[in-house]
């Protein structure tokens, strides 16, 4: 890992380099070590190292962005340069926000776990033999990836400001896959590998995936659902991605925008911002080395705020909430979400279901109307059709269409764990949950 | 030491230390991406990035290591990494992989490019952006305005244990505006001429004044503050007619990712999935109507998804994936070949120097056929035209889809009869393009940059392209995204 003092060297160097008015200087990058399998056997297995390092310089109010990955000697002054003369060849950027002043963001030196990043390639091989002949022995298909690997973020400016946040991340994902188009699915991310408990999410998912075989159909319509908290994931992730970005809150393109401090949703629904949380941890500042703290979306179903970065308050009149992107990108996202857990369990919620459907996993979803939050997609590895409150028999693949709006506010339970995951724009971990009055549109089939 | 020197001591280094078969790939990047928003700069980012990926077969299975420094002590552990790797995956394989024979080839090859886009001032591209964008600003009811341009300039030397050295330089061009209009309940996007950033093409800065930025900018701009008040698409089963980026994308999901032979192998089935189109049904399944003819075609001049050679040495090519209708073919890589007998019709890519190849879609083409976009609206009695994509969704076989688009024309009894809104449609893949009864002519035909296509754990990023005209569809579901 690229430590604090050398990172503090770089940084130090390019601010020296800078003759601009104002310079900013990002490093971020790290190691992964992927282990991937398929058919039963490892087909993959890289080793990927990057570091990238931004410099945003700023004249006045003319600004520019110039990154690279090779730093070293003339390679820094380079990047530096190629900043400035970009800032010196654009026009003014009118909404532009002087660097932070500095600001105390403290290291937490707990979340890089040595072992986690000392966790060799052969030691995952050893782990995954047993499991991968298993899956022979079996008659089944096993497909996955055990990664594991360390980042680090770390940001300076010529006002003084340092930051320096380093961290761990494994991950192992899972396919099982019997005769008859059965399969399972199981995922599982965390900063500690020693948290995933590979085993036992492999040897579930085989079993999972003998019942998934032979799937039949069932008519497409509005269904109670119950979603583990794989499936949930996906939901979440559109959630976020269409009400909380402070960008489209201003410019009224969300589903929040002009209901701050409305209830619009089940008082089961709290969705919380935070990097300290243990299962979505990241680092406590920004790019712009803004410090974060916990920021509450939604409590108990009513909006409560979304994030914003300088440039985007500075716009609304509002404060940075610490969710600044990569320059020159100013897009604020929540990005270490939680969904609060409930009281229900899993098992709990599909006893008191009469008739719904339970998924194991939402996949390939996307946007059809950004205002009325409705997404489709489909279920994946694991459909089930649930009557009187047990899984009766596994389902094909079904289209779903659903505004969120509506499918959180019709919520019948909240599962009583969180898990975590790692998505498109950042962690999250989620709970299972119940929804009723859930709509599929079609079914997966070739004929 | 230059690059081929480096890339060759890696070889050396990884035969030296047991390997059967190795290649590096050393990559200088350039890249540079503008962006006014607003009447204001939103972003000017210029990027530079190299580094050498190598991949070894060792005890027939794979090791990759990947690094930015190319001292040549780092690519030296950097091999060694490989190597071990590829011991580890040794451990649990079932069969050694083999690689379909190629020869060894020794040249170079570069995109075609009249004007580097590097060579272009920021002031010249800045006042380009900013012409297109203030009409965009200026249009009554438009709340957000948007142009931007996007380029790069690869440059890679690949040496393999075969004796293979290839280098390669391909530059591509990208640009695009967008404008949005936003009511209390609505937002409604126009883009131009693709949504997400425009056309892209393998070509120089020549490619920009071809776009017609600025001509089209008025017009896309009043059609995005329409649409707040343009009724919705209706709902039922509809005849639709596809052009543009919507075609495009429609045979990039639901031709192009179903005929990676890797996908069909289960290499892909702990991500992207694996397809519907299983072995059993190679030249045994009608895919399509009769008209229906797509070919796979890395060789098309200034196409995003063209080159010389794929990432394993092998040369561009132009094959057939559905003729008249039949499935007749894969896109495959040395090794995906090999499995079944074939030859690599070289579809092996790599996003940059920090991936391994995967197989990939090159150019994946609907060919034209022989109507006049009139005539076929003329001929459609109760249909919607659909072209510019907004979302797009597919199960893990590539069978069932949706798709939604920015707009749609409703056409009745062969006239169209107005805008409406929010189209989405669905179907299942062999029923749709069963459907097809009509493909515009070669007047019509442009291949489309498709600049972000994901595949492969960890996720790589791949450019492609998709030539396309207009094609027209059955009884196809229309409405279905609002349908609750």
């Amino acid at each position: 890992m690229l430590s604090k003092k050398k990172a503090h060297e770089i940084l130090s160097a390019a601010i020296q380099y800078s003759p601009a008015d104002e310079t900013e200087v990002i490093l971020n990058g790290g190691k992964t070590f992927s282990t991937r399998f398929t058919n039963n056997y490892i087909s993959q297995n890289g080793a990927q190292k990057e570091y990238d390092l931004t410099v945003r310089v700023a004249f006045g109010q003319q600004v520019g962005v110039a990154s690279c990955n090779i730093f070293d000697g003339k390679n820094l002054k380079k990047v530096v340069d190629n900043a400035c003369l970009a800032a010196k060849h654009s026009k003014a950027d009118k909404e532009w926000t002087a660097v932070l002043d500095p600001v105390d963001t403290p290291e937490r030196p707990e979340i890089y776990h040595q072992a986690t990043i000392d966790y060799t390639p052969h030691e995952k091989a050893e782990r995954l033999a047993p499991i991968l002949k298993a899956s022979m022995a079996k008659d089944l298909t096993s497909a996955g990836m055990l990664v594991n690997g360390d980042a680090m973020l770390s940001t300076m400016n010529s006002k003084g400001l340092f930051a320096y946040q380093a961290w761990t991340q494994a991950s192992f994902t899972y396919t099982a896959m019997a005769q008859n188009q059965g399969s399972a699915w199981a995922e599982f991310h965390s900063h500690n590998f020693a948290q995933i408990d590979v085993e036992t999410l492999a040897y579930d998912a085989m079993e999972k995936a003998v019942l998934a075989q032979n799937p039949g159909e069932t008519e497409p319509g509005a269904y109670t659902v119950v979603l583990a908290p794989t499936a949930v994931l996906e939901l979440i992730e559109f959630f976020n991605y269409l009400g909380f970005a402070g960008l489209g809150y201003e410019e009224n393109r969300t589903f929040t925008a002009g209901k701050m401090g409305e209830t619009l949703f089940d008082s089961r629904i709290t969705l919380v911002d935070n990097p300290f949380i243990e299962e979505v941890v990241g680092p406590a500042f920004d790019p712009e080395g803004h410090p974060k703290q916990p920021l509450t979306l939604i409590q108990n179903g009513r909006i409560e705020a979304v994030a914003y970065d300088r440039k985007t308050a500075q716009r609304a009149g509002k404060q940075s909430t610490g969710h600044g992107s990569m320059p020159p990108s100013s897009n604020p996202m929540p990005a270490n979400i939680v969904l609060q857990a409930g009281t229900d369990t899993l098992e709990d919620m599909i006893a008191s279901t009469e008739r719904g459907i339970y998924v194991t996993r939402l996949w390939y979803s996307n946007v059809v109307d950004p205002k009325q939050a409705i997404i489709t997609g489909m279920t994946r590895d694991g459909t089930f059709l649930i009557e009187n409150g047990k899984l009766s028999r596994p389902l094909r693949n079904m289209r779903y269409n659903e505004s969120l709006l509506k499918a959180f506010a019709n919520i019948e339970g909240v599962g009583d764990q969180i898990y975590g995951f790692t998505g498109y724009f950042g962690k999250l971990a989620v709970p299972a949950l119940k929804i009723r009055n859930f709509h599929f549109t079609g079914v997966s089939k070739e004929a | 030491m230059n690059e081929k020197d480096l890339a060759k001591l890696a070889i050396d280094t990884a035969l030296q230390m047991g390997a059967s078969y190795a290649d590096a790939r050393v990559i200088k990047l350039q890249r540079e991406v503008l962006d006014v928003r607003n009447g204001n700069v939103n972003g000017i980012r210029q990027h530079t990035e190299m580094g050498i990926g190598v991949r070894v077969l060792v005890n027939g299975a794979w090791g990759f290591a990947a690094n930015p420094d190319l001292k040549k002590n780092k690519i030296e552990i950097a091999v060694q990494r490989a190597i071990s790797l590829a011991r580890d995956s040794a451990h649990l394989y079932h069969a050694p992989v083999v690689l379909a024979k190629r020869k060894p080839i020794i040249t170079t090859w570069k995109s075609p490019c009249e004007q580097d886009p590097f060579q272009v001032s920021l002031e010249e591209k800045l006042d380009t952006l900013f012409s297109i964008e203030e009409i965009l600003r200026n249009t009554k009811g438009v709340a957000l305005s948007d142009a931007s341009m996007d380029f790069s300039k690869e440059w890679q030397i690949l040496v393999n244990s075969e004796g293979s050295e290839i280098e390669q330089e391909i530059i591509q061009s990208g640009a695009g505006f967008s404008a949005t209009a936003v009511s209390e309940t609505d937002v409604q996007t126009r883009s131009f001429p693709a949504p997400f950033g425009g056309q892209f093409k393998s070509a120089g800065y020549e490619l920009i004044p071809l776009l017609n930025l600025k001509e089209n900018a008025q017009k896309t701009a009043e059609e995005a503050v329409a649409l707040l008040s343009a009724p919705n698409c209706p709902a039922g089963d509809k005849t639709i007619i596809l052009g543009g980026s919507q075609l495009a994308l429609q045979v990039h999901e639901s031709c192009g990712h179903p005929v990676e032979f890797d996908r069909v192998l289960g290499h892909e089935a702990d991500f992207a999935g694996t397809s519907f189109l299983t072995r059993d049904k190679l030249n045994n399944f009608t895919y399509g109507s009769e008209i229906v003819n797509i070919v796979a075609d890395a060789t098309v001049p200034g196409a995003l998804g063209s080159f010389g050679y794929d990432d394993e040495g092998t040369p561009a090519q132009r094959s057939d994936i559905i003729r008249q209708g039949q499935f007749v073919g894969y896109l495959m890589g040395r090794e995906t070949a090999e499995s079944f007998d074939m030859e690599s019709n070289g579809c092996m890519r790599a996003e940059g120097w920090n991936h391994t190849p995967i197989v990939r879609m090159t150019n994946i083409n609907l060919l034209p056929g022989d109507h006049e976009l009139d005539e076929m609206i003329g001929t459609t009695d109760d249909g919607i035209l659909i072209t510019d994509n907004r979302s797009w969704s597919i199960d893990d076989k590539r069978l069932n889809f949706q798709f939604g688009a920015e707009i749609g024309w409703e056409i009745k009894k062969g006239k169209i009869t107005g805008m409406v809104k929010n189209p989405t449609y669905t179907g299942t893949t062999p029923q749709f393009w069963r459907s097809c009864d009509a493909i515009a002519n070669e007047k019509y035909y442009d291949v489309w940059g498709t600049p972000n296509c994901g595949k492969g754990q960890p996720m790589q990023v791949a450019r492609v392209g998709h030539g396309v005209s207009y094609a027209r569809f059955n009884q196809v579901k229309v409405g279905v995204g609002y349908a609750q």
